[in-house]
């Protein structure tokens, strides 16, 4: 390796402090999100719920976990540290291979024979199936399309785009059951799309008969990746396919409350019957909010302040929490959270983050951080499990695994209008710029940012990893030699050059230290 | 093995009441549109587009064969077809069939249509179909397809586009 520059006399950094990055929190919350990522292969220790639902099609299901962990990532490595694809695309990268796992779908062998509660008459069991993404149970298949190209989207690597990268295999050794399915990104991008065609648009079922509105939108996040990864414009095409078939069906939103002056999104179709339903709960209408802003924002900011007043309940010193009002019982076994369920504060944390409602967001982060079990594990901050809805006072208490690991560090983590943002294409230039490839372990890292303007590569080097911490600078060759400052109090950088690779060495202590590399 | 796109595979009935499949129509590019003639706008918008493409395209259009898939084979009968498209649309020709035929062949081009009731309509139901116009491979593969509303200079253009792809590879 050769030495390419130490420090040298620091210009005015100042600038670097107004760049995007994460503080105290945030950074716990990243760790957390990084922690549960990079967990071994099968074990899912900290993601089971009261229900026990972890490997079955409730909404504490694994899938749902990975693939929100999937998007916050997404949206921290784009609006927050754009600079560090190594850290998120490893993590990125493991979360794939997670929800490729067989514990993840082999849900869909069972309810792929129907029978839901909500399904009035669901008739005779439809043949058990092993492709999970072959038929129905959207809420699988198209987080797995989505993930798969947004992963192809932020770090132009078509890693999933090779033939058989989507495949789902179980065997056994001790019964008769084994399938395999076999896809890639575009095959099954075109699958899914053809699917949503032949539905008219009002959505591809997630259990069969049951059309959900929720998990219908990230097939169209996902395909707005395809759009922008391959060109097409089927994005469009599906999003207003498929207000216009809800339209015909009488709208998205329940048209009686609507004249009350109150918002409630509707549920489902049930597909044969051509009945929509309403699972009344905060959960379901800001996890629903939540994904429509991505493309249809105007809709979403029109209805949420309503929706936000309707579920909020003051909590104490300047906090809030939301109702826990209980859906009907035909509809229970959809929520997965049984005991102890905080989804509706976690999915209206993400809505308000989402639509930049920052008091909102403060007051449930607060009520989650004061009353809500947040603990520090590993370098991470996460909400802790607790089964109790509510204590002997009547505070609510609960907390879930899909709140706790996910929807809380996502909310935090989020930047107004993240996801929108992201769907709108943010994030297509990561690839071409200089990125930290690598970094040591137990490294701190709250900034790493390419400043176009200024053509520097700004790293903030929090105080938790205090030592020696080395980053690994990719995409650099083509601009040449760097110069390279440090900023902070007692701190020494070294540079060199290890093949296409720069091999930049902190040591320091005490504050957060800033590092610049200025082409 | 489901294909992820649509298929020209089909054994139907044409509008001069000879039975059609496919393979009748292999060596030729296919314009495929599904609706069904009692429809009041959509079909009638979507053939006069395809039709002003077609005369865009001139010679170019030759190599193509452009059909029109019923959606409704209980009315729509070989000789109603017939009518219908010789009176507004004559570059197209007529498919239809049993029911079961209609279904297949909806299957293999991955086509949505749903029987309705439709006060408006004299027999009191209406069948909603995908707005989608299909551009199929003399070997029946798919090519790509356009959106009801897409103009017909630009249907021209990426039929004419997709023709000489297609032919330079051959």
């Amino acid at each position: 390796m050769t030495t390419l520059l130490g420090p040298a006399a620091t210009p005015d950094l100042s600038w670097v402090n107004d760049a995007p990055g994460v503080d105290d929190l945030q950074a716990g919350s990243l760790r957390h999100l990084l922690n549960k990522a990079h967990q071994l292969p099968g074990d899912w220790s900290g993601m089971d719920s009261a229900a026990g639902q972890l490997q079955a099609d409730g909404i504490q299901g694994l899938r749902y976990q990975l693939s929100y962990m999937f998007y916050a990532l997404s949206v921290t490595h784009v609006h927050r540290l754009p600079a560090a694809s190594g850290m998120f695309r490893s993590a990125l990268d493991a979360l794939m291979q997670k929800m490729l796992r067989p514990d993840v779908w082999i849900y869909w062998r069972d309810a792929s024979t129907g029978g839901a509660g909500l399904v009035p008459d669901p008739g005779p069991a439809l043949p058990s199936e092993w492709d999970p993404v072959g038929r129905d149970n959207i809420m699988y298949s198209a987080y797995v399309q989505s993930m798969a190209v947004l992963f192809h989207h932020l770090f132009d690597d078509d890693t999933y785009a090779q033939p058989g990268a989507l495949t789902f295999e179980y065997r056994s050794a001790y019964w008769r059951g084994q399938g395999s399915a076999s896809y890639d990104e575009r095959r099954l991008t075109e699958h899914l799309y053809w699917m949503m065609v032949e539905k008219g648009y009002l959505g591809i079922a997630c259990e069969p008969d049951c059309v959900f509105l929720i998990c219908n939108q990230p097939l169209i996040l996902g395909l707005r990746m395809h759009d922008l990864v391959y060109g097409g414009d089927r994005a469009s095409e599906v999003s207003a396919g498929w207000l216009r078939a809800w339209e015909e069906f009488g709208g998205i939103l329940d048209p009686e409350l609507l004249a009350q002056g109150q918002v409630r999104f509707k549920a489902l179709a049930l597909e044969k019957e051509r009945v929509p339903l309403y699972i009344p709960t905060a959960t379901w209408d800001f996890w629903l909010a939540t994904l429509l802003h991505m493309w249809c924002p105007e809709l979403v900011e029109e209805h949420y302040p309503v929706l936000m007043r309707q579920w909020s309940r003051p909590g104490p010193e300047g906090t809030r929490w939301i109702s826990t009002e209980a859906p009907p019982p035909e509809a229970a076994m959809f929520m997965g959270g049984g005991a102890g369920a905080a989804l509706g504060l976690g999915w209206a944390a993400l809505c308000a983050s989402e639509v930049g409602d920052e008091e909102a967001l403060r007051e449930l982060l607060g009520y989650a951080d004061q009353h809500l079990h947040a603990t520090w594990e590993g370098g991470g901050l996460y909400h802790r499990r607790h089964d109790e809805t509510f204590d002997e006072d009547g505070v609510f208490r609960a907390m879930d695994p899909m709140t706790g690991n996910v929807l809380l560090p996502f909310a935090r983590l989020n930047v107004p209008g993240g996801l929108r943002r992201l769907y709108d294409g943010a994030g297509k230039d990561l690839a071409k710029q200089p990125t930290i490839s690598a970094a040591s372990e137990g490294v701190d890292l709250r900034r790493a940012w390419f400043d176009q303007q200024r053509q520097a590569l700004a790293v903030t080097l929090g105080s938790n990893g205090s030592g020696s911490s080395t980053l690994t600078i990719d995409r650099w060759t083509d601009r040449g030699q760097p110069q390279v400052w440090v900023d902070g109090a007692d701190a020494t950088v070294t540079v060199g050059v290890d093949g296409d690779l720069l091999v930049v060495a902190v040591d320091h202590s005490g504050p957060p230290t800033n590092v610049v590399l200025q082409w | 093995v489901v294909s992820p796109q649509p298929v020209a595979r089909f054994e139907l009935v044409n509008h001069h009441e000879q039975p059609v499949s496919d393979a009748d129509f292999r060596g030729r590019f296919l314009l495929v549109y599904f609706g069904f003639t009692h429809c009041r706008v959509v079909c009638p918008r979507a053939l006069t587009t395809l039709s002003q493409a077609l005369d865009l395209l001139g010679e170019g259009s030759e190599a193509i064969t452009a059909l029109y898939v019923s959606t409704d084979p209980e009315r729509d009968t070989p000789s109603v077809m017939r009518d219908y498209l010789a009176a507004g649309h004559p570059r197209f020709t007529g498919l239809t069939g049993t029911h079961e035929q209609v279904e297949s062949a909806k299957a293999s081009f991955r086509v949505f249509a749903e029987r309705r009731a439709d006060p408006l309509d004299p027999d009191g139901y209406s069948v909603p179909h995908t707005g989608i116009a299909y551009l199929m491979a003399p070997d029946g593969s798919y090519l790509t397809h356009f959106m009801d509303g897409t103009a017909p200079e630009q249907i021209a253009e990426r039929i004419l586009a997709n023709l000489s792809q297609v032919e330079s590879s051959a």
